[in-house]
């Protein structure tokens, strides 16, 4: 483990000395200019202090420096440089979008630097897939058969295909979600699924499916028939449950100790109020919710965005958004996506091009950089949001906003929705 | 009886003062560790200093003895011109004066002093005594200067032959492009 005690074993005097002092003796005789060109061919640092030196960067100049030489691209891809934690710099999540076409390539908006980049995904066919992050790996499950699942590193491109979730194949919701633990290496993929039971309104088959990457199977450990409740499709992990969202009521359920499990109706936990858009994320393993609050008379006209934070079964508000931020967004279409992960939540709204951001730690509401593409194309179809953030070393993508090209589903379409 | 007193007196004063030169010495002799560099230069370095190297330590773990004796302990991988420069850079950390703004100036130009050169040779010097402020305040100012380059100044910076082919290089453009990698 190099990774802890970075300190380096050192050279054998010898031949290195000798190199060396040659340098030195030339510089003797010519003055080098300092800025323009510093050249030696003589002091090779070794890769682990190339490796300490590249962890002050910011990501996009670790993959610059990937295109220096075969050795930096082999010390930027290991394994210890993409895992090692302890020496890296606290890196915020990216928020990922989606240009408006069908095509799965965007732009994502790293808060640190103020900039956006264009990234293309692997694997997904089409922005509409489901998409779900942690830590800087993706997984994408497709939205027609919901069988095909794939979990990747948007910035190494490097990519998974996952074995075919067992449970309904053709679900009427689904919710995807996926947590890295960042110990262990391994990760945990979480898909929800429900369907309506054949000519009748009010029941509704749930099941939930876990898959373990140590074990790379799938487990079903849950199914039952829900009355008056149907899944949706937003869920997330958080320190060990799978919560799975609702206009009304958010279910929780323990991964870890299924046996134990109540029934899910008894997991029930209910919504602050009655919201739109809302979006579960893990902040820290704190279960975080954001959504709009509804008018009293018109539930569907947003008249503010709330953030609340689940404390002991209870939602309890941390802000909502001032005035002036909500007005900033311009003429506000009532569906909006937010995404968060770490201390940071973004939320965007799609009839225009402002992206906020949300500091929990800092408690501060600011804007962001505008995209540098011709926002009116891309925003009249906007399709998905997702949010990227940095594994250690690796950056990558998250998911975001759930809607779906037609706003009807989007609104009523996450989670458990009392009919 | 005045005798008596005068004795008793003087002799509580005299142990003090042996006390006090005993303390000096011993003093003395634990506050400076003869170092010697790869270039045989022999300096007299305060422990205090001295002990924060790494590879100060572990040479006095296995030999305790070269702490008290004349022998100087030699760092194989440190040349004098450095040695000199990372003493300079422990007694302005060190001098309990030093103010933040003291210090952030000093390092300014500490850094401003050293050409890319000198700024690696000093680096592998951190990394061979195991001076860990140092250590990282190097990686972290080359960090700095590379943050915004280019590849090919990088390449230069770090002396690094380009070992891709074009066709290799090519692919590589347009996989990290999102990057802004930009190939002169």
């Amino acid at each position: 483990m190099a990774g802890d005690s970075s300190w380096i074993s050192h050279y054998d005097d010898g031949a290195q000395r000798e190199s060396r002092e040659f340098d030195s003796f030339l510089e003797l005789g010519e003055e080098v200019d300092k800025e323009e060109t510093a050249i030696s061919m003589d002091i090779i640092l070794p890769n682990e202090l190339v490796e300490r030196i590249l962890a002050y960067l910011p990501i996009a100049s670790i993959f610059r420096a990937s295109c220096v030489c075969k050795r930096w691209y082999e010390i930027v891809t290991s394994e210890r440089f993409l895992w090692n934690p302890s020496h890296m710099l606290p890196q915020k999540p990216w928020y990922f979008m989606f240009t408006g076409s069908n095509e799965p390539t965007g732009y994502a908006y790293d808060t640190m630097l103020r900039k956006w980049y264009g990234i293309e995904l692997p694997f997904i066919e089409n922005s509409n897939w489901f998409i779900a992050s942690s830590h800087g790996l993706v997984c994408f499950m497709d939205n027609d058969s919901r069988s095909k699942l794939c979990m990747c590193n948007p910035i190494t491109k490097s990519c998974r295909k996952l074995e075919e979730p067992p449970g309904l194949k053709f679900s009427d919701y689904s919710a995807l979600a996926m947590s890295v633990n960042r110990k262990s290496h391994g990760y945990t993929v979480a898909i929800v699924k429900s369907k309506q039971i054949p000519e009748d309104f009010v029941q509704w088959d749930i099941s939930i499916h876990i898959y373990n990457s140590k074990s790379a199977t799938w487990m079903t450990t849950s199914t039952e028939v829900l009355i008056g409740w149907r899944g949706g499709n937003e869920s997330v992990i958080c320190n060990g449950g799978i919560p799975s969202e609702s206009r009304h009521a958010l279910i929780a359920y323990n991964i870890s100790n299924s046996s134990s499990q109540a029934t899910l109706r008894r997991s029930f936990i209910a919504a602050p109020c009655s919201l739109t858009c809302g979006r579960l994320m893990n902040m820290k393993e704190k279960l975080v919710m954001v959504g709009g609050i509804g008018k009293h008379e018109r539930p569907d006209i947003i008249k503010g965005i709330g953030i609340w934070v689940l404390n002991d079964r209870k939602w309890e508000e941390i802000v909502r958004m001032p005035h002036k931020y909500f007005q900033g967004f311009g003429e506000f279409d009532d569906v909006f996506a937010s995404s968060g992960s770490d201390d940071l939540i973004y939320i965007q709204s799609y009839g225009s091009p402002a992206l906020l951001t949300f500091d929990m730690n800092l408690r501060q509401w600011k804007w962001s950089q505008k995209c540098p593409l011709n926002m009116i194309s891309v925003f009249q179809q906007f399709i998905q949001s997702v949010l990227a953030d940095k594994v250690g070393e690796t950056c990558s993508v998250l998911v975001g906003g759930e809607v779906r090209s037609t706003p009807a589903i989007a609104k009523g379409g996450f989670s458990l929705v009392e009919m | 009886m005045a005798e008596e007193t005068e004795s008793t007196k003087t002799e509580p004063l005299k142990t003090a003062e042996e006390e006090f030169k005993k303390l000096e010495i011993t003093e003395e002799e634990e506050s400076e560790l003869k170092l010697e560099t790869s270039d045989h230069v022999t300096f007299m370095v305060e422990a205090s200093i001295a002990m924060k190297f790494g590879a100060v330590q572990q040479y006095l773990e296995v030999s305790p003895a070269a702490s008290a004796s004349a022998t100087a302990i030699p760092l194989h991988n440190v040349a004098s011109r450095e040695l000199i420069l990372i003493l300079e850079y422990y007694r302005m950390h060190d001098w309990v004066d030093a103010g933040e703004r003291d210090l952030k100036e000093f390092d300014e130009r500490f850094l401003k002093d050293l050409n890319y050169e000198e700024l690696k040779e000093l680096l592998l010097a951190a990394n061979y005594l195991n001076v860990e402020k140092l250590f990282n305040f190097l990686t972290k100012s080359i960090a700095n200067i590379i943050r915004n380059k280019d590849v090919e100044f990088v390449r230069t910076f770090f002396g690094i032959d380009n070992d891709y082919t074009p066709e290799e290089e090519a692919a590589y453009r347009e996989e990290n492009a999102w990057a802004g990698v930009k190939f002169v």
